[in-house]
């Protein structure tokens, strides 16, 4: 895993103390050794066959000791080439050296999936060997990787790497973090990569199209009543509002139609939002959106010359009772409801 | 914690030492760094440690991690935070270091944190401070710098490692450090930003790094510094997050832990010390949030920065005048063992430049270009 981290502290007697250090410093003085000799081998300039399997013992203790990689992409320069011309056939010795370079990275993504270099180096022979033949299966590895760990952020980079690469559309990907959320409502990697793949697919558009975002707004209800307290969609839902916000929008309809549209959208997630407060008064993410999209009705309200701006005095005192009970359940942010939004 | 950092720092035959060898430098500063906010600097041998840094340093201007490895930005960043810290950036020879940040930057502003081409905001922000602490911000495009920082933004106001990257509290700090340095923090999404860092915090009064993840002391700096920048450091509860902090201690060996509980190391122990100092509790002197360096050496730097820029403009201005080279170490005063390895070195500094082939420029796909 990742170094320094989660390393449980654990009570030992005086005689384990000693028997613990003693496997401590063999393990240092075999590592050391290792590094040494491929350190040497650098120092030397051989960049051989030899070299990359020095390497590899070394970075399969030690991931992160990104010289090692320098010397393992000198290596392979010097076996195949600066400059690859030709994604290499099956039969070629650059595939072989390629494959090889994918165990490895493989065999130390699974002691330490974090690891920059070593994701890196991958993405770096993929590009190099001009490796069109591997993204299918790059594409399946990362679905693979973020079956286990849905949050790694390299794996997700990753992919988006491996889909540009591949020319794998945005709509693909999207229906990808459909299936994502649809296991886990609580997937924040998932809802993000969503919200650069909605405006990519829509770029040529004058934005995400109104109905797209109503969708969205539907989408994100089944997430707020199968599982209120995962907060990962209620940082999206606050996103979607704000690319349905007139102000941010190039729609050619009339302007009284779009402060109207809002209002209504306004009204009916308030309407929804009042409903999950009243189910569970004590959780903190309905009620904490319910607040905050009162005060966008308020603002609104304020821009929409048909109406009466700001709230009504029901209205006012629901505000304040729920940033009053926000202070209880949310202590921490006790401050941060004070300033009403900020 | 001064014992645990002097007695880590010392023990080089342990496993934990050895396989953190490429990180060194930045060992270094965390330890010196932490050991400076204690008033403890003094614990660690000057002489030693500028040798150990200067050694580092490579043909092309930049420092590696550790002797013998290769530069990268990360590390030339960790060797000038050092070198400050202990009152010697004199012995910089400032535009070679300047030279190797600048040749980092990539047409769309971004940085690499090398000539392989690894691009991530932790670079930009390394360039950023780095010129900022050698009071050279014009020999790098920062307007550059900020547009890529730009693209990186998200749905939350965050910042992730590259354009489409995920929003992470450490990735956050290094954007909304380096736009506090390049003075451009009207770029960030105040509010949003601000409201999603004070979400880091758990019921335990720790902070996480994004939500859904456990609390960490190091995010007691990630989170922290970048509210202290955006002036809402009262939106967490601060003394919930001290208690946090305080339990990472390990009463019996010194130092701080990511967790309650764990082993502590170096890094937790200076993020930890730090943290507090940025809730300015414990008496902890005050710490620099978008530098990460103690303010009194900073008020230092600037009175520096300030003198060297009158000094250049009465010399006319000129950048790119050539001042002598610094004489290089002996091989006695270097932190080699061995002759041979010295003498590769000198001759390597003296030749300057660097041979490896610039892999990013091979991502154009153009055939035939070298």
């Amino acid at each position: 895993g990742k170094p320094m981290h989660n390393v449980k502290k654990k009570q030992l007697s005086v005689e384990q103390q000693a028997a613990r250090r003693q496997e401590n410093v063999r393990r240092a003085a075999h590592y050391t050794t290792l590094s040494r000799a491929a350190a040497a081998r650098r120092a030397a300039r051989l960049l051989d066959a030899e070299s990359l399997s020095s390497v590899a013992k070394v970075v399969e203790i030690n991931p992160d000791h990104s010289t090692m990689w320098n010397f393992r992409r000198e290596c392979l320069q010097a076996m195949h080439g600066t400059v690859v011309v030709e994604g290499a056939s099956s039969s070629d010795p650059l595939r072989h050296a390629c494959e090889t370079e994918f165990e490895l990275t493989q065999a130390c993504l699974m002691i330490n999936p974090k690891s920059y270099p070593v994701w890196f180096h991958r993405m770096w022979v993929l590009t190099w060997a001009k490796c069109d033949w591997a993204y299918a299966r790059e594409l399946k590895l990362t679905t693979k990787m973020l079956a286990l760990d849905e949050r790694n952020f390299h794996c997700w980079t990753h992919r988006r790497f491996v889909a540009r690469a591949s020319s794998v559309g945005a709509e693909a990907e999207l229906k990808f973090t459909t299936e994502k959320i649809e296991i886990n409502f609580s997937n924040y990697s998932a809802w993000h990569y969503r919200s650069k793949l909605l405006p990519q697919l829509h770029a040529t558009n004058s934005g995400i199209p109104r109905t797209e975002l109503v969708a969205e707004l539907q989408f994100l209800r089944n997430a707020f009543f199968t599982s209120p307290e995962d907060q990962s969609a209620w940082f999206y839902h606050r996103w979607v509002l704000a690319q349905l916000t007139p102000a941010s929008r190039d729609d050619a309809s009339s302007t009284s139609n779009i402060w109207a549209q809002w209002e209504e959208v306004l009204l009916s997630e308030l309407a929804m939002l009042r409903e999950l407060r009243d189910l569970e008064p004590e959780a903190k993410w309905p009620l904490a959106s319910f607040a905050y999209v009162l005060k966008l009705v308020s603002e609104s309200r304020g821009c929409n010359e048909g109406s009466k701006s700001g709230l009504s005095n029901a209205e006012a005192t629901e505000l304040d009772d729920a940033l009053s009970k926000l202070q209880g359940i949310d202590m921490s942010r006790a401050n941060f409801y004070a300033t009403k939004f900020g | 914690h001064t014992s645990y950092i002097c007695r880590v720092s010392a023990d080089s035959e342990s496993f934990e030492f050895q396989v953190s060898e490429h990180l060194r430098m930045s060992g270094v500063y965390w330890g010196a760094c932490a050991l400076h906010l204690l008033s403890q600097l003094d614990q660690l041998q000057r002489e030693q440690i500028v040798s150990f840094v200067l050694s580092c340093q490579r043909g092309n201007g930049g420092f590696a991690g550790n002797l013998g490895h290769d530069a990268h930005i990360l590390y030339t960043l960790s060797a000038v935070q050092i070198l400050a810290l202990f009152d010697a950036l004199d012995y910089l020879d400032e535009s070679r270091v300047m030279r190797y940040v600048a040749s980092l930057q990539q047409e769309d502003g971004a940085f690499a944190g090398d000539e392989w081409g690894e691009i991530d905001t932790r670079f930009t922000y390394c360039a950023l401070c780095c010129a900022s602490l050698l009071g050279r911000m014009e020999d790098i495009n920062v307007q550059a710098a900020v547009e890529f920082i730009q693209r990186c933004e998200n749905f939350d106001g965050g910042y992730g490692c590259e354009p489409g990257g995920e929003s992470h509290a450490g990735q956050i700090f290094t954007c909304v450090g380096a736009l506090a340095i390049a003075g451009r923090l009207d770029m960030v999404k105040e509010k949003e930003l601000a409201w999603w860092l004070c979400e880091r915090q758990t019921p335990g009064g720790g902070l996480n790094g994004r939500p859904q993840k456990d609390a960490d002391v190091c995010y007691s700096w990630w989170v922290l510094s970048a509210l202290t920048l955006l002036k809402r450091v009262d939106w967490i509860d601060g003394s919930a997050l001290r208690r946090f902090i305080l339990s990472c201690q390990d009463q019996e060996e010194g130092g701080i832990a990511d967790k309650p509980g764990d082993v502590p190391d170096v890094f937790h122990t200076f993020f930890g010390i730090a943290g507090l100092s940025l809730l300015g509790t414990d008496d902890v002197p005050p710490i620099d949030a978008a530098h990460a360096m103690p303010a009194s050496v900073m008020r230092k730097i600037e009175a520096r920065n300030a003198e060297r820029a009158q000094v250049r403009e009465r010399r006319g201005g000129s950048q790119s005048t050539e001042t002598q080279p610094l004489p290089l170490m002996s091989f006695v005063d270097s932190a080699f063992t061995t002759r041979a390895e010295y003498e590769r070195w000198a001759a390597e500094m003296k030749a300057g430049g660097n041979e490896q082939v610039e892999w990013w420029q091979l991502k154009d796909n153009d055939l035939g270009k070298t």
